[in-house]
């Protein structure tokens, strides 16, 4: 149902990069009065382009659509491969797939092009899925492609095998937003062997996301469909990225998402050696094994350096209680395997990230809409080209 | 291995003895490779979060990534030679230091970009490819890994047009020709003012530093450049460039004093890198002491 | 000569013709880097197997361009797909053809402990973790002041200290 809703610190925040360009809505911001709501607007949004105008509107002055108004809202006139539906639906797909014998025996790399159903094929029906917070947990993510005879699928499988196609999913988008992030920081100058540090970390977290992607069974298109084109509502990173901000923030984050995937690949590994992905996971460890020690380093350096001691413990604090949620992939949270990923997790971030962490005993949820300015300005500025261009051009 | 020298001249290692004015050419030349390698980023890296698909984000961060380890090779060769690397970007803040004149611009479209970067890099593989010839050997060998890479990025550009032209709107197809004639005339300045007949009086060139001229490197790059975009089917209007029955390409000469003011900081993103620059280290002073001060 | 001869000797062609591909960073070719893994030809259908060198290699997209075009060239009017085995690629990948090739370019390879690939002295010193792409570290030869890349080392050599106990 469309309704006015109650968050009376959240502003929407609309620009205009330039004269000509089309006034758009580019992110939200929490403030707590309207003045310090639109200067706050302006150093997110108007932090590397000159803006011809710029909106801020309190989110309560307006009236937005409810999770159940899919059907209000679809439009049958556009193309698939913009319709936020789309990747769900090929997941849903995929994973209809997967569980069905016939459909099983694929090398994992070995990922012709036939395979995978192109966008035309989804099914108008689940075009108008409603795009909220809601939905993804109702609709099954793909498992892996593996070589697994089925009843070592089924161990799999009860031995969480899903649950970890769901968190690979997740941690595939905190790793996106990350690499992003850290991409920019190469010209932030720290010193000049951090901007390579930061550029080969941000890399290894985008390729590690469309590798993730990849190992779940999308293409390059659908990959760059769910990375670019999928709305920020149906988004569910950590509750960590709204921390990416300030620099012993983002040494915060780049040390509990290096952790957390370490965590998980450790895991897959265990649980299914020998599958045709393992050489990928493997590396993906490797990799964030390398990035972790490198966060490691950087916790310990501003833990211990005076004029830096406080800010850090501050940032490490507000960023590992906001990483409870790395392996909530259930919304109901705490299942067995999330719990004992989170368990290690914890001890994990602890050893590498020193005193001072505020990790919850036990995983939270994970919930749509959070990611704050740093994920909402990260998908605005990756449309902005394009979608000044006919979908599919860009693969 | 075959590595061209400079005829004539001898050539020295690092712990070589070398007169004083090789050593402070050589300083020279690569402190302000690596200046240019850190500040020359910042146009790319302005258009890194736009890039609009994950294979072009990474190409475009991979390329911003391995600008910036060139800047920090050649800082190493730099530091060698007695300039310490902090001051790299410190002298260009205090203005002792000045960029070449191709960033003092920044990219208003992202179809501008491709042309861009295929004219300034081209342009740089010729640079390089001639300074590789120098006397100092270290920072020739490094030269001439770098030239080798930056072909991969040569690449990456014309991939980048070439996407551009073949998918994008008659719009978007003349924003990459104007791309293309407003970017050629900044890059033809970046290759030098004339010096046919000064060379043999630069000093650079008497001891082994400089092999070529501007001229010559101009004509080399044109050789090599413009078949490509006429390849791609750019427009290439001949009041900019045409290439004369002799084989050697005239040019509309680049307004040497305009040149000169944009490279003093007139440019439309003089300040604006500056400004980058300044915060950057502003902001973050207190992290890279916290980093020296403990590891 | 009877068909599966006839196969062999295309198979082996193509083969060749891949691992002369050359990195489009390094010059070096897809075979010695050891980024060709096999070529193999069913029917009309050939299927070339390739590994980065890190799963972040940012030159994929131009590999598979130059590794298609070479196999369109030398046998037209088949199938050709391209296969990425991520994760497959080990510094002992690059054949022995290959570390002089690199040790010519300016490179060593991570698992021997690093000398200078221009005057081969072992007085070198690692300037950085990282490099300036995914797959390289950077040194400095101390004895003749040449900087250097060693490759395939951060994720090779990565000690394992902070991962104690399993996962299970």
């Amino acid at each position: 149902m469309p309704h006015v809703p109650t968050d009376p610190d959240v502003y929407e925040v609309f620009a205009q990069n330039g004269l000509g360009k089309t006034l758009g809505h580019v992110g939200s911001i929490v403030s707590p009065c309207p003045d310090a709501a639109w200067h706050l607007a302006k150093e997110t949004y108007g932090r590397r382009d000159d803006l011809a105008t710029l909106w801020v509107v309190r989110r309560a002055d307006m009236t937005v659509s409810g999770g159940d108004d899919g059907d209000l809202l679809a439009a049958k006139t556009r193309m698939p491969h913009r319709q936020p539906g789309f990747p769900t639906a090929r997941r849903r797909d995929r994973s209809a797939a997967a569980s069905s014998p016939a459909a099983v025996i694929l090398p994992t790399a070995a990922v012709p092009p036939a395979a995978v159903a192109p966008p035309a094929t989804a099914p108008p029906a689940t075009a108008a899925l409603p795009a909220t917070a809601a939905s993804p947990a109702t609709v099954a993510p793909p498992r892996f492609r593996d070589s697994a005879p089925p009843e070592r699928r089924d161990d799999a499988r009860g031995a969480g095998g899903s649950e970890l196609s769901d968190l690979w999913l997740l941690l595939a988008d905190d790793l996106f937003v990350l690499g992003n992030r850290l991409g920019e920081r190469i010209v932030d100058y720290i010193d000049l062997e951090e901007s390579l540090a930061v550029g080969s970390i941000g890399q290894e977290a985008l390729a590690h996301a469309g590798t993730i992607l990849v190992l779940s069974g999308f293409d390059q298109p659908a990959a760059d469909a769910w990375f670019f084109d999928r709305p920020q509502g149906r988004w569910r990173v950590s509750r960590a990225i709204e921390r990416l901000t300030d620099w012993p923030s983002t040494v915060a984050c780049g040390l509990v998402i290096a952790a957390a995937v370490t965590v998980l690949a450790e895991r897959t590994v265990a649980v299914e050696p020998g599958e045709g992905w393992l050489p990928a996971i493997t590396a993906v460890r490797d990799e964030q094994l390398v990035h972790l020690d490198h966060w490691r380093r950087w916790a310990r350096a501003l833990a211990a350096f005076p004029e830096t001691r406080a800010e850090f413990a501050r940032a490490y604090a507000e960023v590992t209680e906001r990483a409870g949620d790395m392996f909530g992939a259930r919304p109901q949270g705490g299942s067995a395997l999330a719990v004992t990923l989170h368990e290690r997790f914890a001890a994990l971030v602890g050893e590498n990230g020193g005193p001072g962490s505020r990790m919850p005993d036990r995983p939270l949820a994970r919930t749509a809409g959070v990611g704050g300015s740093a994920l909402a300005y990260c998908l605005s500025r990756g449309r902005m080209v394009r979608d000044d261009y006919a979908p599919g051009v860009f693969q | 291995m075959a590595m061209a020298i400079a005829a004539g001249h001898r050539r020295y290692e690092l712990w070589d003895p070398m007169p004083d004015e090789v050593r402070e050419g050589a300083r020279r030349f690569a402190t302000v490779q690596a200046l240019n390698e850190l500040v020359g980023v910042l146009p790319f890296a302005e258009w890194l979060d736009r890039a609009p698909s994950h294979t072009r984000r990474q190409m475009l961060m991979a390329k911003i990534q391995d600008e910036v380890g060139h800047g920090h090779v050649a800082a190493r060769v730099a530091e060698d030679l007695g300039m310490p690397r902090e001051r790299i970007l410190q002298d260009y803040l205090d203005g002792r230091a000045k960029v070449h004149n191709i960033f003092h611009y920044s990219f208003a479209t992202w179809e501008e970009l491709g042309p861009g970067l295929l004219l300034m890099n081209s342009a740089a593989i010729i640079q390089f490819q001639s300074l590789m010839k120098g006397v100092y050997l270290p920072y020739a060998r490094a030269l001439r890994k770098i030239e080798r890479e930056e072909s991969f990025h040569y690449q990456h550009a014309l991939d980048l047009t070439h996407e551009v032209l073949t998918h994008g709107d008659a719009e978007q197809r003349r924003r990459v020709r104007e791309g293309f004639e407003l970017w050629l005339p900044r890059v033809l300045a970046y290759l030098g003012p004339p010096d046919t007949d000064t060379l043999h009086a630069n000093r650079m060139w008497l001891i082994g530093l400089k092999p070529d001229g501007n001229d010559a490197l101009r004509q080399a790059w044109l050789n090599k450049i413009i078949p490509v975009f006429l390849k791609l089917g750019v427009h290439v209007d001949p009041a900019l460039v045409r290439q004369a029955p002799s084989g050697e390409w005239e040019f509309a000469m680049p307004d040497w004093a305009e040149v000169k003011k944009v490279i003093a900081g007139g440019g439309p993103a003089s300040q604006r890198r500056l400004d980058w620059v300044r915060n950057a280290l502003d902001r973050n002073t207190r992290y890279r002491r916290a980093l020296r001060g403990v590891s | 000569m009877n068909a599966d001869q006839l196969t062999d000797q295309l198979t082996d062609q193509l083969t060749h013709v891949v691992a002369g591909v050359r990195d489009p960073e390094i010059d070096i070719g897809l075979g010695d880097l050891g980024v060709l893994r096999s070529v193999s030809l069913t029917g009309d259908r050939i299927q070339v197997h390739l590994a980065p060198t890190r799963l972040g290699c940012p030159a994929l997209g131009e590999i598979t361009r130059r590794v298609r075009s070479a196999v369109a060239d030398a046998a037209p009017g088949r199938g050709i797909e391209i296969v990425w085995e991520r994760g497959a690629w080990q510094p002992a990948s690059v054949t022995a053809a290959g570390r002089d090739a690199l040790r010519d370019a300016g490179y060593r390879v991570a698992g021997a402990p690093p000398r200078c690939p221009y005057c081969g002295c072992d007085d070198v010193a690692r300037a950085g973790r990282f490099g300036g792409a995914v797959c390289k570290v950077p040194y400095d030869c101390r004895g003749c002041g040449s900087p250097f890349d060693v490759i395939g080392t951060a994720g090779c050599t990565v000690t394992l200290h902070s991962v104690r106990g399993g996962s299970r």
